[in-house]
């Protein structure tokens, strides 16, 4: 998996390019969290390269949500692919994140 | 009657997740699955795999063997492992919470697995787990003829 950040109107955008599997979540989750520990509230994830995602996956973007949420900070999530949506929808995780269709869309919603 | 077979049989360890996807995703092509039904089949059998690596060998490394094979009208696959008796068919499903703070992290992994191939069954046979999961090609067909049908009207 490789991640891309960058900061963008006090945004933390990081970009997703690959499997989110067993095997790369705790290398994403290891970023999620140094991000978080440099002081990063306003986290957004963009996960137009990333075609797959298991359960592993959904396991380190809710507990990075629930993190955040106690230091009143927040993530949401942009351009997830139709599989990743699926995925999403059956575990419920449409309703606990806030999903927008593109990066723009996602930074003028915070 | 099965008209092709084969299988591969791993140490149970993360590492080798990879090799695992490769060797299904010749199947999947082999069986003409798109690839949103492979990435189902692939989460599908991941779930099974990381359970067995996390809870089926407590002591050493074991091994898991995947079975493979291709009927007339789905891909059938056999996960078989020697760790301690699991039947993830009788875990209770996740409450799916929609709020925040209630909602549990984990849990997800069998759950998703049942909800993306079309049938599972679980059979202790002698030492060993053994794990079914068929998913069928007939709504792959039916899906593309239909994204066909749409990318043609518009």
């Amino acid at each position: 998996m490789r991640i891309n950040q960058k900061e963008e109107k006090g945004i933390h955008i990081l970009s997703l390019d690959g499997r989110f599997d067993a095997h790369s979540a705790g290398d994403v989750e290891k970023e999620l969290n140094l991000a978080i520990s440099k002081g990063a509230r306003k986290l957004l994830l963009d996960m137009d390269s990333v075609e797959y995602i298991s359960s592993a996956g959904l396991r380190v973007l809710l507990a990075v949500a629930k993190k955040l949420k106690k230091e009143e900070g927040e993530i949401k999530l942009c351009s997830l692919k139709p599989y990743v949506k699926e995925v999403f929808d059956i575990a419920g995780f449409t309703q606990i994140f806030k999903i927008h269709d593109t990066t723009e869309e996602a930074i003028q919603g915070f | 009657m099965g008209q092709q077979a084969s299988f591969i049989t791993l140490e149970a360890s993360l590492e080798h997740l990879e090799m695992i996807n490769s060797f299904l995703h010749k199947w999947a092509k082999k069986a003409s699955l798109s690839t949103h039904s492979e990435n189902e089949l692939l989460l599908a059998v991941e779930e099974v795999y990381v359970n067995i690596v996390k809870y089926a060998y407590t002591k050493s490394l074991g091994k898991v063997s995947i079975h493979c094979r291709i009927d007339e009208d789905s891909l059938v696959l056999k996960i078989k492992d020697e760790g301690i008796p699991f039947n993830p068919l009788q875990l209770p499903e996740p409450h799916l919470i929609s709020c925040l703070k209630e909602r549990k992290v984990g849990g997800l992994g069998v759950f998703l697995m049942r909800r993306f191939v079309d049938k599972v069954k679980y059979e202790k046979q002698g030492k060993y787990n053994v794990l079914t999961l068929v998913k069928s090609k007939k709504k792959d067909t039916e899906c593309q003829e239909g994204e066909g049908r749409r990318n043609r009207g518009s």
